[in-house]
């Protein structure tokens, strides 16, 4: 492993490269972005404080992930939530996320989702991107601002996302056969 | 064929949107909880949801940019407008904002269409577009310069500075001072100094380096890493610096020292507490004084610079004393000649929304009585010879200033966007401004100086 030269850089720029999963399983824990947004930052921090404690940097993801799981708990429980956590389902997560990033690294999904995404008619590319365009309204609002019934609504925004995963695992197909 | 189980995919999104009810959702966990497969699904539809969100806001941006990108060649373009004039403006450009809307989208189509990339640019480039070119020392005389970086950081450097920008996400500062806002898409955002180097990690903060001396560190928002470097260029120490906290790099006794942080500069100023969404800069940066705006530009917060100090009224000074009072007779008033008093400038202007109107709501409270504040732009500029930095050896300068939209004098009650409010003690100053992308807030408030 590195000495202390640059260190900090490193973890920076491994941070950066798994953030993606790193993210993803945060996500996938909490489901509310600001909220893993604040847990990400949180993780960002003790991961670049710690870093010189890495034996490997090819230990980093499971490393980084176990400080991610760690930090979930952690947030579920200085919170008074209406649900408590199930930690088992945060465990089985985090193991999930190792084993998707093993499979196919998240960065070579993000590529093909963007791909598919100009492929997207246009107004479907405009309703999704309504739907992410980080203004933090719900799908609910959205849809009344759209003038549509939020099931009707809600039937399209799946139907879109639906394709754009079916345009993502047609092209990662193609890609493994070449 | 790629085999799908559709009721499963709708059950994993509405999972991720919250949208389950408390049956749904427990049965759903002892789900995920036992089938590895679905678990790992979760994982790859949330990861999807984040691509989904940084493309979302990559199109806002590339909008915002081609919108203003085509104003840029009309005639009224680069100006602030006056918000008194919002209404002719707005009629007046509704035509044509059809046409950049047109514009805009046709270039955002264009630009999705060629490029799979969520970053709109794959450079540093200055706020006007002009690419920086990498390892190329710049030096700034005069003025300041606001630097975009790919990752979604923006650094306004201030003059005098010496600086160089060394990759996506980093920069060397030999030189001088800037203010940095780092999304979280920057995580990491990294700059070295002669003395040291702070790693970002999603935040607002200032980094100022005097070459021979030291690099002082402080941070507004979120956190960052300041780390002293040895002789060969390693790290030798570090120090983790959060909201409200500041740190010297002294690379002379070699050591990172806790320096007084923001609150102690606050009490410096005679201000014992700012709400969070006011941050207090110890001077006024000249983009912003000289009246050219468009820097410090941030969604829901505020800015509060002290301007001149001690300064002893030869005259009566007319100001507003009750601004919240509706009729202008309740709302003035006048601080007599003779007085000593304080002046400091509240700054707002939001960024993000082209359109939009975003509020801040703020509250200052000083350690001594205000006396009044300055909101219309009129006024502002009457006063300049008296609390402008900048008049203080040439009191003749005159400054476009935009002011508030709060005295109306009870004409047109409607008309009021922004509200100013003096406690009954006079100690707390409270405020919600309401702004918009082409528009700034920004006001005086008189304190009395310390005896």
């Amino acid at each position: 492993m590195s000495t202390d030269m640059d260190t900090q850089s490193e973890a920076a720029q491994l941070l950066l490269q798994y953030k993606a999963p790193l993210y993803a399983y945060i996500h996938a824990s909490v489901r509310n972005r600001s909220d893993a947004d604040d847990i990400f930052q949180e993780v960002s921090v003790a991961v670049v404080e710690s870093f010189s404690k890495l034996e490997s940097e090819a230990g980093f993801f499971p490393w980084a992930r176990e400080i991610a799981f760690r930090r979930v708990l952690a947030f579920y429980r200085n919170y008074d939530r209406e649900k408590p956590v199930n930690p088992q389902l945060i465990a089985v997560l985090a193991e999930a996320t190792e084993r998707v990033e093993q499979k196919q690294p998240v960065s070579n999904r993000r590529e093909k989702l963007l791909e598919c995404l100009d492929r997207l008619p246009e107004v479907s590319r405009k309703l999704i991107a309504r739907c992410y365009d980080n203004s933090g309204q719900s799908l609910g609002v959205i849809a009344a601002q759209s003038g549509l019934k939020v099931t009707a609504f809600y039937a399209r925004v799946h139907r879109i996302r639906a394709i754009l995963r079916e345009c993502i695992a047609q092209r990662l197909l193609e890609d493994s056969v070449e | 064929m790629i085999q799908r189980n559709h009721s499963d995919d709708r059950l994993l999104q509405q999972y991720l949107d919250r949208s389950m009810s408390p049956e749904e959702l427990d049965s759903f966990e002892a789900r995920l909880c036992h089938e590895p497969e679905l678990a790992e699904r979760l994982i790859t539809f949330a990861s999807d949801d984040l691509v989904l969100a940084e493309w979302g806001a990559s199109l806002e941006r590339e909008q915002q940019q081609a919108v203003s990108a085509v104003s840029t060649t009309h005639p009224v373009s680069g100006q602030i407008f006056n918000r008194a004039n919002r209404t002719v403006v707005v009629s007046g450009m509704a035509s044509i904002f059809s046409v950049f809307l047109l514009l805009g989208g046709y270039l955002l189509f264009q630009s999705v269409l060629s490029s799979p990339r969520v970053n709109t640019q794959e450079r540093v480039v200055f706020s006007s577009g002009e690419p920086v070119e990498n390892h190329i020392k710049q030096t700034l005389n005069e003025g300041s310069a606001e630097l975009h970086f790919p990752t979604g950081a923006k650094v306004l450097i201030s003059a005098p500075a010496s600086y160089e920008v060394t990759g996506n996400n980093s920069m060397h500062l030999q030189q001088g001072s800037f203010i940095a806002n780092v999304p979280s898409s920057g995580i990491g955002f990294q700059v070295d100094t002669p003395h040291g180097r702070v790693i970002d990690l999603g935040t607002l903060f200032s980094v100022q380096t005097v070459e021979k001396l030291d690099t002082r560190v402080q941070v507004y928002r979120g956190k960052v890493i300041a780390s002293l470097m040895n002789r060969a260029g390693g790290v030798q120490s570090s120090k983790q610096l959060s909201e409200h906290q500041s740190a010297t790099i002294n690379s002379t006794k070699n050591e990172i020292e806790e320096a007084d942080d923001s609150l102690s500069l606050a009490e410096k100023c005679g201000i014992l507490h700012l709400s969070d969404s006011v941050v207090l800069q110890e001077s006024m940066p000249d983009a912003l004084a000289t009246g050219k705006y468009q820097v410090f530009e941030h969604d829901g917060l505020a800015f509060v610079f002290p301007e001149r100090t001690q300064v002893s009224l030869k005259s009566d000074l007319e100001l507003v004393t009750q601004p919240a009072e509706t009729r202008s007779k309740k709302r003035a008033g006048v601080i007599t000649a003779g007085t000593n008093v304080d002046c400091y400038r509240i700054y707002y202007d939001p960024a993000q929304k082209e359109g939009a109107y975003i509020p801040v709501l703020g509250e200052i409270h000083f350690d001594r009585p205000i006396l009044g504040v300055i909101l219309d732009r009129k006024v502002l500029t009457q006063t300049d010879r008296l609390f402008h930095p900048l008049c203080r050896n040439d009191s003749n300068r005159l400054f476009i200033h935009q002011g508030t939209e709060t005295d109306t004098g009870g004409k047109d009650p409607k008309a009021r966007y922004d509200e100013v409010k003096i406690s009954p003690d006079r100690r707390t100053l409270s405020f919600m401004l309401l702004s918009g992308e082409r528009f700034v807030d920004e006001f005086r408030v008189i304190v009395r100086s310390p005896q």
